[in-house]
């Protein structure tokens, strides 16, 4: 058991894919940035290389890099991937982007099975379609929900089914952005 | 003579004082046949169901029921009486009424025992809906709590309640007993199957799986008795347990060597599973099964379920008491009761034999109360690996110590039962029968312990120790 | 108890069925079985209520697994708009005479999700008749136990036999909030009749 530094890691997961970028979110924690194509190679040299033994897929999550204090700014969604190693005790960040229109990334289900429920909640609330996936369909919201609520530029809509979002009487100075027809 | 049994013909020839005519009876089989189930293990049975929240109440350090008394019923019976009056006096009247001492006293411990709490369940399941599922097999469906109340009332027919209370008299009471309240098994199958609900389907599945699996201990259980006695009738049973003087206790069949007490180990613990009764209740587990065989099943026909449950826990405390613990017969001086008119002999035998049923139907609940869920596999095993072998075990200890004793001698003769031939046990072997086993327990366990030091590893293993 | 007024009334009281009327509702008072569902963070408290603490079994209420022999269902936590279609369901599976208990403020009205939140339902009255709103974030058992209470009035009230009245929602101490009235189901949701024949 001999945990690595980042950069060790970063070095290791470069011999994979050379593209792979060093960076520092703005807390200083550092993390590695993956091009999408790539993220099924790098996963499963991760997951393999007896150096490195990422055996936990500890989450997946998402970022919706709109109006984010993001240099320079830009509109992706970034999936973010915590990953740790019992084996070796050391832990890395991934960050893939996935553009807003064609939002697709390849699925990492078949690496860490633990992947098929994070992947379908970051599909069912951002709506990132992880190709690749067994089954991906909403996690969360009813499966006949429009849109995809935690995205930025989400507009709530005004009723589901009929039944409205607000109790009769109900309005507030402020309020989230509403779709058309909404107080 | 009627043909209808001892019970009716005696008490059809003391209403009619002579040769009775069908007015005779008539009456007679009511009171007989009819009245023991309605008027005493009906109320008894639903009576349960409170006993047991209040049980369990206690257990939980809680208070129970105790919102609910008889001032509801009461003020029925006043509205009906006083029906030609306006409202407001009918109030003002019972408010008075109500407001005597006495009457406040006992409404106040009514309340506070929960007495009514079974009076307003039945009112609000008699007021519920009746709800027969879209998907559900409708007549099998609506069947089966009549089925599940027949197979545990049925039973009742055999038992002797007093020497001269006794419903059907046949000689093969015993058999009938196990073979009618196998009906509850196709009503418990029936309710899953005809409701078209998955949980109930698994649930009834369950439930015949145990039940089937039960009956066997159950039957090798009163084989053991009925081997003993030498016969199949209940009634006679209960004769051969009697003994003269103070000490009747001895003549149980309990107190018949060790192997007869492990035969009622046996008998209680399926008992307790044949009426689907916790730790055994699989079939209706709220965490795996919604609620098993009667999730769909709403008011009355629920509370049919119910009531057949509480009356199959009865059921198996008075045969507990009538195979081992000597039926109706009082514990102490049993020969003097014999001496007392017929009527006040007959209810103080009832009541005996009320007093043992109630005492396992409390341990019953103090189980169940207190122990956890069984898993399925559990259940089958302790079935079949636990309690088949043990009771087999006793059968042929039984067998062997009939062998051993040698002969019979012929027993007492009990009030009216003639006397039978009975195993000729006298004070040695008796004493040796208990004394053998209980040595070879103590020698075991001395040298158990002395070889695992104090603690045996299946007794480590149960408690988790050195894990 | 508050007594109608109008032609016929001193007749009307004194026909046998009232007094049966009486009775039965006597019965369905001292014996509401609760369904065993819970949501949210109420649920803890509607747990601690049959605890031994509060004890609602002092009322004769007693957990039940099936709706089917359920006559009240607590409904205790946030309800969301794909949870609210199932509590329907529930509601449908009871059989009549049915109550409804609004616990806390997410079930009340959305609770602290009502203004930011997409997914959760401003109150259960949108989907199922409430009888009674129990106000508390969560309440405390004695809330709850209260409410119970204000049921019980109205349970004491309900004619089996006889007319029945439409009685205005209760909140214990409040007025209904919010206008608080039920809406028929959307004819869109996916809500049966309960599976009844």
């Amino acid at each position: 058991m001999t945990a690595l530094s980042h950069e060790q890691i970063a070095a290791a997961v470069r011999s994979v894919c050379p593209e792979v970028g060093d960076q520092r979110a703005s807390n200083g924690r550092p993390f590695l940035h993956v091009p999408a194509a790539a993220v099924a190679d790098v996963a499963r040299c991760l997951r393999d290389d007896p150096a490195l033994r990422f055996d936990a897929l500890m989450d997946l999550t998402a970022v919706d890099l709109l109006q984010f204090p993001y240099t320079p700014p830009r509109d992706d969604i970034a999936v973010v991937y915590l990953l740790f190693s019992y084996a070796h005790r050391h832990k890395i960040t991934l960050e893939v982007f996935a553009p807003r229109q064609a939002c697709a990334v390849p699925s990492v289900a078949a690496v860490w099975p633990a992947a098929i429920y994070f992947e379908r909640e970051v599909f069912d609330l951002f709506g990132v379609t992880f190709t690749g996936h067994p089954q991906l369909r909403r996690i969360l919201m009813p499966d006949d929900w429009q849109g995809h609520p935690l995205r930025k530029d989400y507009l709530y809509p005004a009723d589901y089914h009929g039944v409205p979002h607000l109790r009769d009487g109900q309005s507030f100075s402020t309020s989230p952005p509403r779709a058309e027809g909404t107080s | 003579m009627t043909g209808l049994g001892h019970a009716v013909d005696t008490l059809a020839a003391w209403l009619a004082g002579g040769p009775p005519g069908w007015f005779a009876v008539t009456l007679a089989v009511l009171a007989v046949w009819v009245a023991p189930l309605l008027l005493l293990v009906f109320p008894v049975a639903a009576f349960g169901q409170i006993l047991e929240r209040k049980i369990a109440a206690a257990i939980q350090r809680r208070k129970g029921p105790n919102s609910a008394g008889l001032d509801g019923p009461l003020r029925l019976v006043f509205r009906a009486v006083l029906c030609l009056l306006p409202r407001e006096r009918q109030d003002r009247a019972f408010a008075a009424f109500c407001n005597l001492v006495p009457v406040r006293t006992a409404l106040l411990w009514s309340r506070r025992l929960g007495l009514g709490q079974f009076v307003a369940d039945g009112i609000k399941m008699l007021g519920k809906e009746d709800i027969v599922p879209r998907g559900a097999d409708g007549a099998v469906f609506r069947f089966a709590p009549y089925l599940a109340l027949v197979g545990a009332f049925l039973p009742w027919c055999v038992l002797p309640f007093a020497q001269h209370l006794v419903m059907l008299e046949t000689e093969v009471s015993a058999l009938f007993v196990l073979a009618t309240s196998g009906l509850v098994v196709v009503a418990l199958k029936m309710a899953g199957w005809g409701s078209g609900n998955k949980w109930s389907l698994l649930g009834g599945m369950r439930a015949v799986a145990q039940l089937v699996s039960y009956e066997v201990p159950i039957g090798l259980a009163v084989g053991g008795v009925v081997l003993w006695c030498g016969t199949m009738d209940l009634h006679a049973i209960v004769g051969q347990q009697y003994a003269p003087g103070v000490f009747t206790l001895l003549g149980w069949n309990v107190c018949q060597g060790p192997f007869l007490l492990l035969l009622l180990l046996v008998f209680f613990v399926a008992g307790l599973a044949e009426c689907q009764r916790s730790p055994f209740d699989m079939a209706e587990a709220e965490s795996e099964l919604v609620s098993g065989f009667n999730t769909e099943y709403s008011g009355l026909r629920w509370g049919m379920f119910a009531l057949a449950e509480y009356t199959e826990m009865l059921l198996i405390g008075a045969l507990v008491a009538t195979l081992f613990l000597g039926g109706y017969q009082s514990p102490i001086g049993e020969q003097w009761l014999l001496l007392l008119p017929t009527w006040l002999e007959t209810l103080l035998h009832a009541l005996i034999l009320g007093a043992k049923t109630l005492v396992v139907f409390l341990l019953m609940m103090w189980i169940r109360w207190t122990l956890p869920r069984f898993r399925v596999d559990q259940v089958m095993r302790l079935a079949w690996l636990v309690l088949v072998p043990l009771a087999l075990l006793s059968l042929l200890g039984i067998a062997v110590t009939l062998l051993v004793a040698g002969g019979t001698t012929e027993g007492m003769a009990y009030g009216r039962l003639a006397a039978r031939p009975r195993p000729d046990l006298s004070w040695l072997p008796w004493l040796l029968l208990w004394i053998v086993p209980v040595l070879a327990a103590v020698v075991l366990v001395r040298a158990a312990n002395a070889r695992y030091g104090g603690r045996h590893p299946a007794l480590r293993r149960l408690t988790g120790e050195g894990a | 108890m508050t007594r109608r007024e109008g032609p016929g009334d001193a007749f009307d009281d004194r026909i046998h069925l009232t007094a049966v009327d009486e009775f039965l509702a006597w019965g369905k008072e001292h014996s509401l079985f609760y369904l065993l569902f819970a949501t949210a963070c109420c649920g803890i408290e509607l747990m601690q209520a049959g605890g031994p603490r509060y004890d609602v079994d002092r009322l004769g209420m007693i957990p039940r697994a099936t709706p089917r022999q359920a006559d009240l269902m607590i409904v205790a936590g946030t309800i969301t708009h794909k949870m609210a279609s199932r509590v329907r369901t529930l509601w449908e599976q009871m059989g009549e005479p049915r109550w409804v208990v609004s616990m806390g403020s997410c079930a009340n009205s959305g609770g602290p999700f009502s203004k930011w939140s997409y997914s959760v339902l401003n109150g259960i009255d949108k989907y199922v008749p409430v009888d009674v709103y129990v106000p508390g974030c969560p309440p405390r058992p004695e809330a709850l136990i209260d409410g119970v209470m204000a049921l019980r009035e109205r349970v004491r009230r309900y004619r089996t036999l006889g007319e029945r009245s439409t009685e205005p929602h209760v909140v214990a101490g409040h007025e209904a909030p919010f206008g608080a009235r039920c809406q028929l189901p959307p004819p869109d949701a996916p809500a049966g009749d309960g599976g009844r024949a």
